[in-house]
């Protein structure tokens, strides 16, 4: 460093102190020349200098100030790009997490002949295996149009994969998604099915359809040179997965036991109908609901429409004798009768000009004095028209009334009936109205109302509101949110209600019905009711048998109706046709659901 | 240039010609002899006053830039130079690393991001196809005439009564337990 800071004081050798250059000119002397080169030239780079900068801050201002919006709006409309994610439809799965329904990514195969670089033929045969068709089918196909031709839809990922890596011109695989019903047909009348436009057509896909598909939203979002999104700025709720899935109340192991029996005892009776439901008296959700015959919501196009719905939920019947309980806690409730109370069964009797009698008559005749146990155990119809009779008329349909017979019981399936029960001025006007309804004909209710009116005699009296949402939850399993609190009404004290299950237990303990469970105490009622034919009174021979049953007595916790519509054969009774459902239903609830013995 | 302009200050020293006299105070330099020091024709000094009066011939002189005491300012001027070019070269590396380091996370977050959607695909698709294969078992176990639960094949336990005195009973035998070690072997 210091010899460099020497080496300015050194001569220069290009000074001139060689003597022989001849005298050198002073500094002054040569000056002007060099300045005026060096000046032009100065003021040439200083000019050139300055004209580029000048032409810079234009070019700024015209970036910035002129073309300022249009060019924004260009660069928007090349970075950012709007897109649409479509998002699968949500899943429903039962109370344990088991998938019932779900959206599943699907390929749509398009045929363009027109853009084809290979003769026909050649692309059929390369997509004969992958497709499953044969060659012919496919060729055919092809002559049909130019454009725009589907060779198949539903393909899987891997084929759809294969098809890609073929790499033909002329073919386009469009994804989409598929809605799959992985436990088919088990439990297809409660969560329907959706069409080819992914719109829910019934069932509970029907009811829940704008909660089951998530908003498609826009998202816009800025896209880099090479075609990857950037995260900045992003949209809100890009990130956010929508992993809701709808709950349902249902057991599955439960539901796959009651369907299997209702199949079972539908084809050993030829009947036309039969429905099984089994629910929690406390809440009023459903543990299972089963209708047969069912469809398979995987091939719904493949069924008769009229199996589409849940018709314990929208069709009515006449209950028959599994409604005598009720009037039993109405009667009890009004204060007309207690625990003790005996009725006159005369076996047969007549009311205006229709004839009531017991439906065991005929080979039993009149049973005299019986108590409350007694009536119910032999069904006694002319016993129950002794209750009631007790009862003023109007204050016995005012009762009904507060049921809610007429009325939805509030489930979340579409198409729910509301029971028919003829109104005041009717029901007065004869008194043969309010004989029949005392065992249960003359008006008409759906199943799913009488178990809930069975519910409310076993849990103290409410009015619990069937349903099947337990509640929205995340893939995890964490509820998200619960449906809104269901309304309870108190139609019976808890003292009614225990006295009518007692009755009801004590009775089904005597009847012939095999509801014996070591530990367990159960509550039946059986029925067995005259089809209404539609041209006025009832069928001889065609029934609807029914059993409803809440167990265990000292605890209720379930209440399980079966009916089944129309069966054929000899001994057509609710206790032998649908009581040993019944009992086998609450055979595998105690398994599966854990309800410990009593005793 | 800080640099370069301290090393004017031995220039300036060899103006005076009274040190020119005495060039043994500066030893650092190897100094010419005095008759040289007419070569030193560069030297604005020099010529205007001229050392060696007798000198034979007038020799060429060559303008050399006037040397005064660089002001203030300019210092000023150039230690804001010098560190500026320090600060902009900081910059430009710092500018680098962030600039890469954004497309860097971006590329890992496009990467990520199509992973992550991949691996929600796969899970939604294992979760179907349990459903599926649990479907399946079902149906398969109704084929094989499996016997459906029933209380007779279901055990229910009586869960153990708790006991509050169980608490303390437990705490005072933990710690003789915590002795045991001593005298029983743990593996079995």
């Amino acid at each position: 460093m210091t010899d460099s800071k020497v080496t300015p004081l050194h001569p220069r050798k290009h000074s001139g102190v060689d003597p022989a250059a001849g005298p050198p000119r002073t500094p002054r002397e040569r000056h002007p020349a060099r300045t005026k080169l060096g000046n032009s030239r100065l003021v040439l780079v200083w000019a050139i200098l300055v004209l580029g900068m000048g032409g810079l801050g234009l070019n700024l201002y015209r970036l910035q100030a002129i073309g300022a919006d249009r060019l924004a709006e260009q660069a928007q409309k090349q970075q950012q790009v709007y897109m649409r994610p479509y998002v699968p439809r949500r899943q429903i799965v039962d109370r344990n997490g088991r998938v019932l329904a779900s959206d599943r990514l699907v390929y749509a195969l398009y045929a363009h002949p027109s853009q084809f670089k290979i003769p026909p033929v050649e692309v059929a045969d390369r997509l004969t295996p992958l497709l499953d068709r044969d060659r012919r089918s496919l060729l055919d196909k092809f002559s049909q149009h130019r454009s725009g031709l589907r060779l198949a839809h539903n393909l899987p990922e891997n084929t759809a994969n294969q098809i890609s890596a073929l790499k033909l011109d002329g073919l386009e695989l469009i994804r989409q998604y598929s809605r799959l019903y992985p436990q088919q047909e088990l439990v297809s009348e409660v969560v329907g099915y959706v069409d080819v436009d992914h719109q829910g057509q019934a069932g509970l896909e029907y009811t829940q359809q704008d909660l089951l598909e998530p908003k498609i939203r826009t998202l816009r979002l800025r896209r880099a040179g090479n075609g990857a999104l950037v995260p900045d700025p992003m949209s809100e709720g890009f990130i956010d997965f929508d992993d809701k899935q709808l709950q349902l109340t249902l057991d599955m192991r439960l539901q796959r036991v009651v369907r299997s029996l209702l199949k079972e005892s539908l084809a050993k009776y030829q009947a036309k109908r039969g429905t099984i439901i089994v629910m929690d008296v406390r809440d009023g959700s459903l543990l299972a609901l089963v209708c047969e015959p069912t469809f398979d919501p995987n091939q719904y196009f493949n069924y008769d429409v009229g199996l589409f719905k849940s018709w314990a939920v929208t069709d009515l019947y006449e209950p028959g004798s599994t409604f005598k309980p009720v009037n039993v806690a109405i009667a009890l409730e009004a204060g007309v009768i207690n625990p003790n109370t005996l009725f006159n069964d005369r076996g047969k009797l007549k009311i205006e000009h229709w004839e009531i009698k017991n439906h065991d008559y005929d080979a039993v005749g009149a049973r005299g004095r019986l108590d409350l146990v007694r009536v119910l155990q032999h069904s006694s119809n002319t016993g129950m028209v002794d209750l009631v009779q007790r009862l003023n008329v109007q204050q016995y349909h005012e009762a009904l009334m507060n049921l809610g017979i007429t009325e939805r019981a509030g489930i979340e399936l579409p198409g729910e009936g509301a029971g028919q029960l003829k109104d005041l001025k009717k029901f007065i006007a004869s008194p043969v109205e309010a004989a029949t309804t005392s065992f249960g004909q003359g008006f008409s209710l759906t199943p799913l109302k009488l178990a809930q009116l069975h519910a409310a005699i076993a849990n103290g009296g409410k009015l619990v509101r069937p349903h099947l949402i337990r509640a929205w939850v995340d893939s995890q399993g964490n509820p998200l949110a619960y449906p809104e609190p269901r309304p309870l009404k108190t139609v019976f004290s808890e003292e009614t209600s225990r006295i009518v299950l007692e009755k009801m237990a004590a009775s089904t303990r005597a009847s012939g019905a095999k509801m014996n469970i070591r530990g367990y105490s159960v509550a039946g009622k059986s029925g067995t009711a005259q089809k209404a034919s539609p041209t006025g009174g009832y069928y001889e021979d065609i029934k609807v048998v029914s059993f409803v049953a809440s167990f265990p007595v000292n605890d209720p916790r379930l209440v399980i109706l079966a009916v089944l519509d129309e069966p054929k054969g000899e001994d057509l009774y609710g206790t032998t046709v649908t009581g040993p459902i019944v009992r086998s239903v609450i055979d595998a609830a105690i398994a599966i659901e854990g309800i410990p013995p009593s005793q | 240039m800080i640099a370069s302009a301290r090393s004017f200050t031995p220039d300036r020293r060899l103006q005076s010609p009274t040190r020119m006299t005495s060039p043994s105070r500066n030893g650092r330099y190897s100094r010419p002899a005095p008759e040289q020091i007419g070569n030193v024709v560069a030297h604005p000094t020099a010529n205007r006053k001229t050392i060696a009066p007798d000198s034979p011939q007038p020799r060429p002189l060559t303008p050399f830039p006037e040397r005064h005491s660089i002001p203030f300012w300019l210092r000023c001027l150039i230690a804001l130079k010098h560190s500026s070019s320090i600060v902009t070269f900081c910059l430009v590396v710092a500018v680098l690393i962030v600039y890469s380091s954004m497309v860097g996370i971006q590329q890992e977050w496009t990467n990520a991001y199509q992973k992550r959607q991949s691996l929600q695909r796969q899970l939604h698709e294992l979760s179907m196809a349990r459903a599926q294969i649990d479907n399946h078992l079902g149906v398969e176990a109704k084929r094989s005439n499996l016997q459906p639960p029933s209380p007779s094949n279901t055990i229910f336990l009586e869960p153990s009564p708790i006991e509050p005195k169980a608490v303390p009973a437990s705490a005072q035998s933990s710690p003789t337990f915590s002795h045991a070690p001593a005298n029983m072997p743990l593996g079995y």
